[in-house]
């Protein structure tokens, strides 16, 4: 229904930076996540798209259209925050009429309209009820009923499923993602949670400290993160960072460091070598591409001590201990070692990425 | 056992602190319906023989006893109420109009004032707000006796002396500071979340807070209008210092001074007592609802 760009926005809060001339652009009809830390300005983001708070300084477009001056309630977008927000003093009913009858639109109109979204929600036999009689994941519904209600052409949802129980948020984030297709309206959607932003978004936006970190797809964001921060924050565990230096001798060049050493092909330690001559790197490998084996293997293996086994049914995450640093490996279900044991890690050459230590970007 | 021993204990525990309350109060009412020569009989006697509403009379009419007073002859040892009534009581009547019409002021003030002010406070960003909002609580740490002469001197030469807008005016400055920070208080504790939506959902900024803060912070609003009214209602020292006759004085001076004869008429000072009491009695009982309420819990989680 509307494209959203957002050019050099920024919002300080006393000396505290905490947009830093943003600049971005959600399709019309996308689900767009911003992903970030506590405090990475995501939220204040979401709130100048709406209209809450003035940029500093940017320009914010609806379509072809500077919306910076125009008040939040002629914006035409309709808003779920993490409280849920809904207003104590009215009914579940005239919570979800409540946009509607601002906007003095027509009683049977309104009727007709909060049923239908009553409905969609599956929460029409809550109609008479009061916010304070309801469970949690009964007052999201409400508050979703209430965005919905009227079709506005943008939708922002402020992490909407932090404050309700792990269980139905898995739940949610299903019917969030089929509501979304089925009304085709563009939404921006806020949350600290990677998985979410994995899991629901058709792009995303990675925050960090008020800047853009990455945006693309959630795979190609997890397969190809741009730099330390994003490889860091996305995914679970968490991917493995080792600090290393590139060698070459004799026509082979192998990134280690005292502990460890994996051979490069030469594709890539020209890459390397181009980009980040000389400097201290960091070889960032996911969990999943660490092997683990009792016995020595073909290729770079290297020596490392069994520090905590961690079952979690499906799978086992092992960590393991590498001079002073532990890093975490996910292995078969029926992995079974004893701490102090000592193991041999294979690292996939396919699951690794390299970073410049000082620039913390990518290099290949 | 245990449980019903205590509940027993409770209940005993809960009429001692009743009674505690309540006597003074009821003894005072019972004194109201009795002649003098009753009040003054040793031992008393609860139970009023000659059940009178004079002394009711006498408070909104103390001329009328005053010249009931003239009739018996000043000689004459009447052993009536009226016999000590002082000339000031006639100002009584008047002085419960002036006293409400200034607590009246005060709560409109206050809910105006002050609910504005601490919407600002507490949501809008300006520079300076922060120190602006110290200094106007910290003011009210003043000690009274301590601003007295200031305030006397200020009063005198902008020519109030002797006014109830005076008295509005003191009483403003002294109310607004606490007004505002429990107004501020409150808002702290909502999150903004609510006023946020009612923007997005279509509410200008001055709808928000008239149509979706104020409901929600009616409780609030109601406190400082009682608090605001009683300590207005109340007010001795600044009254007693800055009126100076019948047209500005407040009840609290006039009782002060039919007390202060070295002999009173009982009965119609106690009288006078339940008659003031009832303003704020009829306050409290019509917004018990508020009072009682904690409607802001369920707001938002």
């Amino acid at each position: 229904m509307v494209r959203v760009r957002l050019e050099g926005v920024s919002k300080k809060y006393g000396s505290f930076l905490a947009v830093d001339k943003s600049s971005f652009e959600v399709d019309d009809k996308e689900f767009f996540i911003i992903l970030g830390p506590s405090g990475c300005g995501k939220s204040t983001t979401l709130n100048i798209i709406a209209g809450l708070e003035e940029p500093a300084e940017g320009k914010i477009y609806f379509d072809e259209q500077v919306v910076n001056d125009i008040p939040p309630e002629k914006r035409d977008i309709a808003m779920v925050f993490q409280s849920f927000a809904l207003y104590p003093n009215l009914s579940v009913n005239e919570n979800i009429a409540f946009p509607l009858k601002i906007r003095k639109r027509p009683k049977e109109e309104v009727r007709r309209k909060v049923q239908e979204a009553a409905e969609k929600l599956r929460i029409a036999h809550l109609l008479p009820k009061r916010p304070y009689q309801l469970s949690g994941g009964e007052r999201q519904r409400v508050a979703l009923a209430r965005a919905i209600v009227r079709e506005p052409k943008l939708f922002l949802l402020d992490e909407p499923l932090s404050n309700i129980d792990a269980k139905l948020r898995v739940h949610m984030r299903a019917e969030l993602i089929a509501l979304q297709k089925d009304l085709k309206i563009t939404t921006i959607y806020v949350t600290h949670d990677q998985v979410e932003a994995m899991t629901m978004a058709d792009r995303v936006l990675v925050m960090n400290q008020g800047k853009i970190a990455q945006m693309g797809k959630p795979l190609d964001v997890f397969r190809k993160p741009a730099n330390l921060f994003v490889a860091g924050f996305i995914g679970t565990p968490p991917m493995n960072f080792f600090p290393c230096t590139m060698k070459t001798s004799g026509g082979k060049t192998v990134l280690g460091d005292t502990y460890f050493s994996v051979t490069l092909d030469p594709a890539r330690a020209r890459t390397v070598s181009e980009k980040a001559p000389n400097s201290e790197l960091v070889l960032g490998v996911r969990p999943q591409h660490l092997s683990i084996s009792t016995s020595k293997m073909d290729g770079d293996s290297f020596a490392a001590e069994i520090f905590a086994v961690e079952p979690l049914g499906t799978e086992t995450i092992v960590d393991i201990k590498l001079g002073d640093n532990v890093y975490k490996a996910v292995t078969s279900a029926n992995f079974s070692s004893a701490i102090r044991e000592k193991v041999w890690v294979q690292i996939d050459p396919n699951g690794m990425q390299i970073f410049d230590k000082k620039t913390e970007m990518a290099v290949a | 056992m245990h449980s019903r021993k205590r509940k027993v204990g409770l209940a005993v525990a809960a009429i001692l602190v009743g009674l505690w309350v309540l006597a003074p109060l009821v003894w005072m009412a019972d004194m109201t319906i009795m002649t003098e020569r009753e009040i003054h009989t040793r031992p008393p006697n609860p139970v009023p023989i000659n059940a009178t509403l004079n002394n009711y009379y006498y408070v909104f009419n103390a001329a009328a006893a005053l010249a009931e007073r003239q009739s018996e002859g000043e000689g004459s040892f009447a052993r009536s109420a009226v016999y000590f009534l002082p000339q000031i009581a006639t100002e009584i009547p008047r002085a419960l109009g002036n006293s409400v019409f200034v607590a009246l002021c005060m709560v409109g003030i206050n809910v105006i004032g002050a609910t504005m002010a601490g919407y600002s406070f507490a949501r809008v960003r300006f520079r300076g707000s922060w120190p602006l909002f110290r200094f106007t609580i910290t003011s009210r740490l003043l000690p009274p006796v301590a601003v007295l002469i200031p305030f006397y001197l200020i009063i005198k030469s902008l020519g109030l002396l002797d006014s109830l807008f005076a008295l509005v005016l003191i009483y403003s400055a002294y109310t607004l500071p606490i007004s505002i920070w429990i107004i501020h208080g409150y808002l702290q504790a909502l999150p903004p979340d609510l006023e946020e939506a009612a923007r997005v959902d279509g509410y200008s900024r001055l709808e928000v807070i008239f149509n979706t803060v104020f409901p929600v912070m009616r409780p609030g609003i109601v406190a400082i209008g009682i608090y605001s009214f009683m300590l207005a209602y109340v007010e001795f020292f600044f009254a007693f210092v800055l009126t100076g006759t019948a047209s500005s004085h407040t009840l609290p001076v006039i009782i002060a001074s039919i007390g202060a004869n070295p002999v009173s008429p009982t009965g119609i000072l106690m009288a006078a007592g339940v008659v003031t009491m009832l303003p704020p009695v009829i306050l409290i009982l019509v917004f018990r609802r508020y009072i009682i309420s904690g409607l802001v819990t369920s707001a938002v989680k």
